[in-house]
């Protein structure tokens, strides 16, 4: 016997020499380092974060400064624009680039935190739906079809109308409409999880319910949770601004990405800078997440190690 | 069995290399046969080793992005390599050259009838119109053994069994009177008894249609009884051509001998252990350096790490040219070689333990129904998985389990593993109630290990996390000493240490079945329950993973229950072995009783339908009939009696029980009685269909 285990020993060696201790955390931060798409999107992503923290050091204006003479003022770059207001002014004369970077910090958390309260929702009814079954994923079932029949925005806007708008209201109301992408993808996931081997070894191991979830299934699932994530980060933008264009969201004269699409939409005919401006910084957000989700998945996915 | 002799398929110096993102794989590398018509070549090797991707290559089947070379490729004297896609398909491929896949379950379309299906092959190349098509359809249907062909052309495929969809298969494959079938893998999905009437078959429709066939496998037992001539690949390579004869009962290449040592062969009452091939099948990316058996090899020169290796020329012993690609020069003592290999003596088990007789594991009238509602409104049905089984495991035995997929072996693991609560009867742990122990005290005592190593290791963890796991799951000692202990057992079970920071995708099969051992093991429990431990391993890793087995339990002193359908596994490994059928044990024996004087007509029939390694033997008859029936729809009776060739009216009407003689056949003391004749009945045919 000690012969045998000595050849495989040896020929397994023999086939390409690894330092001692690579840690697999090492050797993760190696990876993070070398993705290019992981670098960009976190790039992009922090500097976000730095302008909305700094926003009242950086912004040349006050956002919420009128100068009604100085109405609807194009940016620099096109026919009329100025230098004094980098990116023009709105319909009530404000600068537009100090409204943006100041929209960015409502964006962010409003985006994120939204996400983040769908993502929670959604993943512990799907997990919970997919592992038990039975019972448990009927009355999931049924929720789930509940919430897609409902009219989505009525019920935001009923709910936030009810408990009077302010930002965390409209977060956890954005979140708790948007949780249906993570249920059915998470519920799937784990469906097909749970008949594989490792969680039956799992189970022979002594293992609780809980300790199978969070030690076995949720790894497994952070691929699809990550997508979903970016995904809802941009349609939580999106869904503020429909909110705040309804008058139950943002409440004016505080910038918000999405209230600003909102408010240029009067004049996008002939001002289409007041849309676009504000489109392009939320597709900077999303597409940066993307990447870094992307990113993410790629450093940490199993089919990407070898 | 060939009766022209012209070649009907000349290859010569095949390569397909295919782009993949570390570099060029190459797949196939100078690959050279003719083929005769009539002529049945056996292709074996284990998996990566290019047997299909050669196949396909004939086919046109290849990916897109694969590259395609060869000197010549001829068919019936057409240039392949001239051909047009279009003009292969619509004048060779499905018309004269058809292929059968292995997975009969996904090689039909779900949505078409059988007879659609099996009509438009024969409309497409304009060989007939509608009715001929039909007649065809059914004539073939009733050649391969598919009784009421009327009414299966209007089935779908989801209505038939595997052995009945494999059965339309070549009925589809034979539409439009081809003159060379390729059949990669066709038995593999299949059980036993059906492997050996598919088998036959296909040989007999080659015999009788005078086609010549490509059988690609890697089961050298189904290869010896079919083929006329074999060749063995490795890495890309045909290694070893010749006579099936020649090459399997006198083999030159060292790759063939190692195989050939590999294979538990059901021979004798040998107590020694298997041979192994050591390593692992090198990468085919980029450029192979010298012989790329090298480094696995018995024999290694110096120069086989430099050089590629002569293909060398010479006459086999049953005529016909042999070729072997190796330095050694044919006639070296390769013959010697493979005999010698067997030295190595297996430990005797008797010596370990002194308690043979305590029963570890007792199921006492077990059972596991499951309920099944086809609809939400549907009745429900029961499915008697498990059904009433009385089963002890004596401390340091093997036990083996067998039967065909479907008869609850699975289901009665988990039971054992306390995994699955039984809904009657119970489940004793040296005398206690398995359902009572807590399961960390169950999980110290009873280990599994799983079939797929695939899917039983958390592809998210790395190597040492997943062995580790069970410690940091029960609390036991610091993290230096779980460290510690890991790597014990890493060493134990034969990984290379630097694994333990590899995830699962890292490493081979192999190596992940150890893990899964090393995982089971690490909390010392005394009994490993292993379901179907090596079936999806290659016949050179499987030989390691049993000898792995034995050597553990001679060092640890385990019990073991190998759960498994492979009765030449069951032969090498097992002291006593159990028979299942249809969620019941139908016959209990000590080895040498069961494998030799079988009392059950199903352990028989099963022992029968095994294709033992005889170069040149036919596929043997056996008796069975029908397909293995629906759980669902239990039979009258014997649950054995629509499939019995013994059958006698009693049968019908009482279900026996598991007498004395622990068998479970009210005709047992009959036939243990009888010799070896049993009373012939339909064969091949399938009286029933599955719902």
């Amino acid at each position: 016997m000690e012969k045998r285990h000595e050849i495989a020993d040896h020929s397994a060696a023999s086939a390409d020499e690894v330092p001692e201790e690579l840690t697999p955390r090492l050797l993760m931060k190696r990876r993070m380092f070398r993705h290019k798409g992981f670098l960009l999107g976190t790039g992009l992503l922090f500097l976000l974060v730095l302008l909305a923290i700094f926003a009242p050091l950086i912004a040349p204006f006050d956002p919420f400064d009128q100068v009604l003479s100085r109405r609807l003022l194009p940016p620099v770059w096109a026919e009329g624009g100025g230098w004094e207001h980098l990116l023009g002014t709105d319909h009530l004369g404000r600068d537009y680039l100090s409204r943006l970077l100041y929209g960015a910090r409502m964006s962010l958390i409003i985006g994120l935190g939204a996400a983040t309260v769908g993502c929670v929702i959604g993943v512990t009814l799907g997990v919970c739906a997919g592992y038990f079954g039975g019972r448990i994923d009927q009355v999931i079932g049924y929720l789930l079809t509940c919430q897609l029949a409902l009219p989505g925005l009525l019920l935001a806007m009923s709910l936030v109308f009810m408990i009077g708008p302010s930002v965390p209201v409209v977060i956890s109301v954005i979140g708790l409409l948007h949780w249906t992408y993570y249920l059915v993808v998470t519920r799937a996931a784990t469906m097909q999880i749970k008949q594989l081997d490792y969680i039956a070894a799992a189970r022979t191991l002594g293992s609780s319910h809980s300790q199978i979830i969070i030690y076995e299934i949720l790894p497994n699932l952070l691929n699809q949770i990550i997508v979903i994530f970016t995904l809802e980060i941009g349609i939580a933008v999106l869904a503020e601004a429909a909110l705040s264009f309804l008058g139950v969201g943002i409440q004016p004269p505080i910038p918000s990405w999405g209230l600003m699409i909102a408010e240029g939409k009067n004049a996008m005919y002939y001002r289409p800078w007041l849309v676009i401006l504000p489109g392009i910084a939320i597709f900077i957000m999303v597409i940066s997440t993307n990447l870094m989700g992307d990113g993410l998945r790629d450093v940490t996915a199993p089919d990407n190690r070898s | 069995m060939t009766s022209s002799r012209d070649p009907l398929l000349i290859i010569e110096n095949l390569t397909v290399d295919i782009p993949v993102a570390s570099g060029i794989l190459h797949a196939v590398r100078d690959v050279s046969f003719t083929l005769e018509r009539g002529e049945v070549l056996g292709i074996v090797g284990e998996s990566g080793s290019g047997k299909s991707i050669s196949s396909l290559a004939l086919m046109g089947l290849l990916p897109a992005s694969a590259k395609r070379a060869a000197s010549k490729l001829e068919f019936a004297g057409r240039d392949l390599l001239a051909m047009s896609d279009d003009v292969l398909a619509r004048e060779i491929t499905g018309e004269r050259m058809s292929m059968i896949f292995q997975e009969p379950m996904t090689s039909l379309n779900p949505v078409y009838t059988i007879g659609r299906q099996l009509t438009e092959v024969m409309l497409l190349h304009g060989k007939g119109n509608e009715r001929e098509a039909r007649e065809r359809a059914l004539y073939l249907l009733e050649k391969v053994g598919l009784p009421n062909a009327k009414t299966r052309l209007e089935q779908y495929p989801h209505q038939l069994s595997g052995g009945q969809r494999q059965r339309v298969m070549i009925a589809l494959a034979l539409m439009n009177e081809p003159e060379l079938i390729i059949a990669d893998e066709p038995t593999t999905a299949l059980d036993v008894t059906v492997q050996a009437q598919i088998l036959r078959l296909l040989t007999d429709l080659c015999d009788e249609f005078n086609m010549a066939m490509i059988l690609i496998s890697h089961d050298l037992g189904a290869i010896s009884r079919t083929a006329d001539r074999v060749g063995v690949m490795y890495a890309g390579q045909l290694v070893e051509t010749g006579h099936v004869k020649d090459v399997l009962e006198a083999p030159q290449h060292p790759y063939t001998i190692g195989l050939l040592s590999c294979t538990p062969k059901m021979k004798d009452n040998s107590e020694s252990l298997l041979g192994t091939i050591p390593g692992m099948v090198p990468s085919l990316v980029g450029e192979v350096k010298g012989c790329a058996f090298a480094n696995r090899c018995a024999e290694r020169q110096n120069e086989c790490l430099h050089r590629s290796p002569p293909l060398r020329e010479f006459a086999g012993a049953m005529g016909g040219i042999r070729r072997s690609r190796c330095i050694l020069k044919p006639g070296w003592d390769g013959e010697a070689k493979a005999e010698g290999l067997d030295v190595a003596e297996r430990v005797n088990v008797k010596d370990i333990t002194k308690t043979g007789e305590a029963n570890v594991l007792s199921a006492k009238n077990v059972a596991c129904h499951f309920n099944v509602k086809k609809s939400l409104f549907g009745p429900a049905q029961v499915l008697r998985a498990v059904d009433g089984i009385n089963l002890d495991l004596r401390a340091g035995e093997i036990l083996a389990l067998v039967g065909e997929s479907g008869c609850g072996k699975s289901t009665l693991a988990k039971l054992l593993l306390g995994v699955e609560q039984p809904t009657a009867g119970h489940i004793q742990l040296d005398g206690q109630d398995l359902m009572a122990t807590a399961s960390f005290e169950r999980a110290r005592r009873l280990q599994p290990v799983f079939q797929d190593p695939y899917s039983s290791l958390n592809p998210r963890k790395t190597i040492g996390q997943s062995i580790g796991r069970p410690l940091d799951l029960h609390k036991i000692g610091e993290a230096t000493d779980r460290r510690r202990e890991v790597e014990r057992l890493m060493e134990l079970v034969g990984l290379p240490r630097r694994l333990y920071h590899s995830y699962p995708n890292q490493i081979s099969g192999g190596q992940r079945q150890r893990v899964a051992i090393a995982r089971a093991l690490i909390m010392k429990p005394d009994i490993l329950i292993c379901d179907e431990p090596t079936s999806a391993l290659d016949v050179s890793v499987q030989s390691q993973i049993l000898n792995l087995l034995l050597d553990l339990r001679a060092e640890l002193g385990l019990t073991y229950l190998i759960i498994t359908h492979d009765l030449s596994v069951v032969d090498y490994m097992a002291t006593r072995i159990a028979v299942m059928y249809l969620g019941q044990i139908v016959e209990v024996g000590l080895k040498e009783k069961l494998i030799h004087d079988p009392s059950h007509p199903y352990t028989r029939i099963l022992l029968d339908s095994v294709l033992k390694m005889e170069p040149g033997e036919k596929i043997p008859k056996t008796e069975i009939g029908g397909a293995f029936p629906n759980a669902l729809a239990m039979p009258s009776g014997c649950r054995f009696h629509p499939r019995c060739p013994l059958a006698i009216d009693k049968c019908r009407r009482v279900a026996p029980e598991l007498g004395t003689d622990n068998v479970r056949c009210h005709l047992s003391s009959e036939i243990s009685s009888r010799t070896t004749e049993m009373v012939p009945s339909v064969s091949g045919v399938e009286k029933e269909v599955p719902a």
